[in-house]
């Protein structure tokens, strides 16, 4: 297999969890997405729905929405997870996002959910953002400054 | 007529009327850019309203009739795709305007290109235009 991108353990928020992309040694031009967890740890409980996920997003074509997408960048499903990674940790009634690519080879991770909508996006080659809508509460920034509002989003969710 | 009602033209053709319906193409098989909202309704992800360099590209219901075309015409031969449907008066009530484009060069040629136009939306910040396609997505009806 040849590694198309990897993520440094040490870089990854939650310490124990590394990512690998791949392209796959049985089927040309697929993609294999791997999160891995360090030797005799568990998988992290949202591991294996977001890795077919992120594998299925991997697939797409430049073009794929027929408006000039590009397909999706390693670096944007590398930081995907670091993100999931970081917010959903071990709180495992937390809703999994819905994860979509987006026109310039980024990725959106959406949450509609009773308290509110949160949508951060994922571009390599800027800032991850998020945007947080609420009945009375419309706010957006960077995902480093709004971290605490988009968990206690998801946490009044799972109560 | 003078520039400046040209570049007004530009941006906002008043030609295209309010109680006017566009539709856009968005990728859905495996939910690409169809998500679901807090109601479990399937609904068009923002990230299907993104625009590029020249705009949201989008065909005119309108034009389709009077070109005897079913809107399922803008997804003929497009494995997996369904309809976006917005009408014009709410677009504009956003401040984005809506030129036609008919038969742009780099499109894949189909009948339905004569009612192709751009959704232009105004010069804002990154955040800004992000809002917008949030707007767009939930004014938007899925058919298909």
């Amino acid at each position: 297999m040849t590694p198309l991108a990897t993520l440094p353990r040490n870089a990854v928020a939650n310490p124990s969890v590394d990512i690998r992309i791949t392209e796959s040694s049985f089927t040309p031009g697929r993609v294999d997405v791997a999160i891995r967890v360090a030797e005799g740890e568990p998988d992290p409980w949202w591991a294996k729905a977001v890795e077919e996920r992120l594998e299925h997003l991997a697939q797409l074509n430049n073009n794929w929405n027929s408006h000039g997408a590009r397909q999706p960048r390693a670096e944007a499903i590398l930081i995907g997870v670091r993100v999931i990674a970081a917010l959903l940790g071990s709180h495992e009634n937390w809703a999994l996002p819905q994860i979509v690519p987006t026109w310039n080879g980024g990725l959106q991770l959406e949450w509609h959910l009773q308290p509110g909508d949160i949508e951060i996006t994922i571009d390599p080659r800027d800032a991850v953002w998020a945007y947080l809508s609420q009945p009375n509460l419309m706010i957006d920034g960077p995902l480093t400054e709004l971290e605490s509002r988009v968990s206690e989003v998801l946490d009044q969710a799972a109560r | 007529m003078n520039d400046a009602a040209n570049q007004l033209r530009l941006t906002d053709d008043d030609s295209v009327h309010a109680d006017d319906f566009v539709y856009r193409r968005v990728k859905d098989g495996g939910n690409i850019n169809v998500v679901r909202n807090k109601d479990g309704i399937r609904i068009a992800s923002s990230a299907a309203f993104e625009d590029d360099a020249d705009g949201i590209s989008v065909f005119l219901e309108s034009t389709l009739t009077m070109a005897h075309m079913e809107p399922a015409a803008v997804i003929a031969g497009f494995d997996g795709y369904v309809l976006a449907r917005v009408q014009v008066g709410s677009i504009r009530d956003m401040g984005i305007g809506i030129v036609r484009d008919p038969n742009p060069p780099d499109a894949k040629p189909m009948p339905c290109n004569v009612a192709h136009c751009l959704l232009k939306l105004p010069a804002v910040s990154k955040g800004a235009k992000h809002r917008l396609g949030q707007r767009l997505a939930s004014q938007a009806k899925l058919i298909g």
